[in-house]
């Protein structure tokens, strides 16, 4: 699996790089939204997990652009912001431990969400 | 903010009306009963002279039963005329005996003492005294001209004898009828403004009817003026009120702002740099194995993480919320459904009975929270059972967690207090879980309580 991990906590990078290559395999980390979509050109990912205060580019229009692309997104947001999110995307509040972010991996890439990512992308595609 | 700034203007309105109706109440009450007793006044005056004044004229009261005083009849001939009336403050010229003349106003009710009392100003002739002013009320000499009154009496075969016929308003044949009807009563108020007195003389019984409307008319007038003046008075403060108010809260809710923002930003402050410090605890792990330090950081990262979970029930004031129906069974039967794996872990075996479709006003996400914590609780303190119970009698609705226990039996209502821990407490527990409980509760105008009996921790919610 290859996962895209994008906060702008350069510790958070560094540690859950570690953790989640160990665990699941490739890792590749971006610090802003301009990084996040220059590793999106460059790579097929099976999985993005996104920091909600993303710098410089509208979380909205990152999730929208992962979603076109077919890419499962798994959102990290504090537990307020996890209150009011509407369910139409998956989410995690901080702070988290290594074992619950694997676990909503898990969950996410298994074939359900994967289902669920292609039929957005071609609802997205239609529009 | 709102909604207590709301509740101490609704609470002070509300003080200030009960406070002046009960004045304005008081004040009429005391005013219609001083005419009533004006009334009967008169009207015991007419009994006293069997039921007319008419002949009597002439020097006030005019022929009274022995026993009765008898002023002007006591008076010197010459005081008899008007012409000899002299002094400050009196109607006519000529001259006058003082001293009779402090004779010449008495009441029904003083026996034997001529002098005026109960408040009755005097003319006094005598040098150096103030004459104020003449005799009010019932009192007065120049009542007997003035009241507008009949009377009629009846013998046993019901038949009505005129005695007197003073009045303009009402008909001779329906003065009759009217006294007739009124011949079951002893004395009261009748057709409004009309006093009435039924007494007996010489096998017959007399009725006396009064027009008192003109000596009610003030007494109305100040009824009415007063509710009116009340009515008034509370509107402008509530205006007042509405816009001191204002003013008034704006520094506390500029404080209940700032804190929220403070709290937050506080959360989001420490939210990154512990999932950091879990993260990086994690990879000493891996790398270095389990050690006493990395346990306790990751105990510490949890109780400062359940710490931050609490913050913001620390708000100065509750959130203004549209409240809608919820379904409380659905929640709590979610709840138990996504329960703390602990239960599990633990094999605490979960008995529950909840009743279906049982609604209530609330947040939803209140209630969840409210059980899920209850919930936690459970798992925590629970050695082999965790009985939990929904069930709605009326409007009360009752929520109810019983575990097994090593606890004394007894009542542990101090569980409810923030950062308040038994002596059973988990290691590490801040004492925020139930206190939150209880602020849901109250903030539902429920009750919550917590008692051991026969070793079983109870928690009963009541909503």
């Amino acid at each position: 699996m290859k996962i895209l991990f994008a906060a702008p906590d350069r510790d958070l990078l560094r540690a859950y790089k570690e953790i989640l290559t160990e665990d699941f395999g490739e890792t590749q980390t971006a610090f802003d939204g301009p990084q996040m979509l220059t590793l999106l050109a460059e790579g097929n990912y099976d999985l993005a997990v996104l920091d909600k205060g993303l710098p410089r580019i509208e979380n909205k229009l990152l999730i929208d652009h992962l979603k076109s692309e077919g890419i499962p997104v798994l959102s990290l947001l504090d537990c307020r912001e996890k209150k009011e999110a509407k369910d139409s995307f998956n989410a995690i509040c901080y702070p988290f431990t290594p074992s619950e972010l694997e676990e909503s991996i898990k969950l996410m890439t298994s074939n359900t969400y994967s289902t669920l990512a292609s039929e957005s992308k071609a609802v997205t595609e239609n529009e | 903010m709102n909604k207590a700034k709301n509740k101490l203007i609704r609470y002070a309105v509300i003080v200030v009306f009960i406070l002046l109706t009960v004045l304005v109440g008081v004040i009429n009450i005391i005013n219609f009963t001083m005419a009533a007793n004006d009334a009967d006044t008169i009207t015991l005056a007419l009994a006293n002279q069997n039921g007319s004044f008419e002949g009597n004229m002439q020097g006030g009261f005019g022929n009274m039963p022995q026993d009765m005083q008898d002023p002007f009849s006591n008076m010197p001939g010459d005081m008899q005329s008007p012409e000899n009336m002299q002094g400050p403050g009196q109607m006519g010229p000529g001259s006058m005996n003082p001293d009779a003349m402090n004779q010449s106003f008495i009441t029904l009710t003083q026996g034997n003492d001529q002098r005026p009392q109960g408040g009755n100003y005097y003319f006094d002739g005598q040098q150096g005294r103030r004459g104020q002013m003449g005799p009010m009320g019932p009192s007065s000499p120049e009542m007997t001209e003035s009241i507008r009154y009949f009377t009629y009496a009846f013998d046993k075969s019901g038949n009505a004898f005129k005695v007197a016929y003073q009045i303009s308003a009402v008909s001779e044949n329906d003065a009759a009828e009217w006294a007739k009807s009124l011949l079951s009563g002893s004395t009261g108020w009748t057709r409004g403004t009309y006093r009435y007195r039924v007494y007996t003389k010489d096998n017959l019984t007399f009725v006396t009817v009064i027009d008192q409307g003109r000596e009610l008319l003030p007494s109305y007038r100040i009824l009415i003026i007063s509710v009116v003046g009340e009515i008034v008075s509370i509107a402008i403060l509530y205006l007042f009120l509405l816009r001191a108010g204002k003013k008034l809260f704006e520094p506390l809710e500029a404080a209940d702002r700032k804190q929220k923002q403070f709290i937050e930003g506080m959360e989001q402050k420490f939210q990154v740099p512990m999932t950091v410090i879990n993260a990086d605890v994690e990879l000493l792990e891996r790398k270095g194995g389990v050690s006493d330090q990395t346990s306790s950081i990751r105990r510490q990262v949890k109780t400062m993480s359940g710490l931050l979970a609490h913050l913001s029930g620390f708000a100065l004031f509750e959130s203004e919320e549209t409240k809608v129906k919820a379904d409380l069974s659905r929640i709590v039967t979610e709840a138990v459904e996504n329960k703390p794996a602990a239960y599990k872990e633990k094999n605490i075996e979960v008995d529950v009975q909840i009743a279906s479709g049982i609604e209530m006003e609330a947040n939803a996400e209140d209630l969840k929270a409210m059980t899920e914590e209850l919930l936690l609780n459970g798992s925590k303190y629970a050695k082999s059972f965790l009985k939990l119970s929904l069930s709605k009698t009326g409007e009360r609705i009752k929520l109810q967690f019983e575990n097994d226990t090593d606890l004394e039996d007894g009542e542990y209502d101090q569980v409810f207090d923030r950062f308040t821990c038994l002596s059973n407490a988990e290691e590490g527990s801040l004492g925020l879980g139930l206190s939150n409980v209880k602020e849901i509760v109250q903030k539902y105008r429920g009750r919550a309580k917590a008692f051991v009996k026969d070793s079983v921790f109870t928690v009963q919610i009541d909503l």
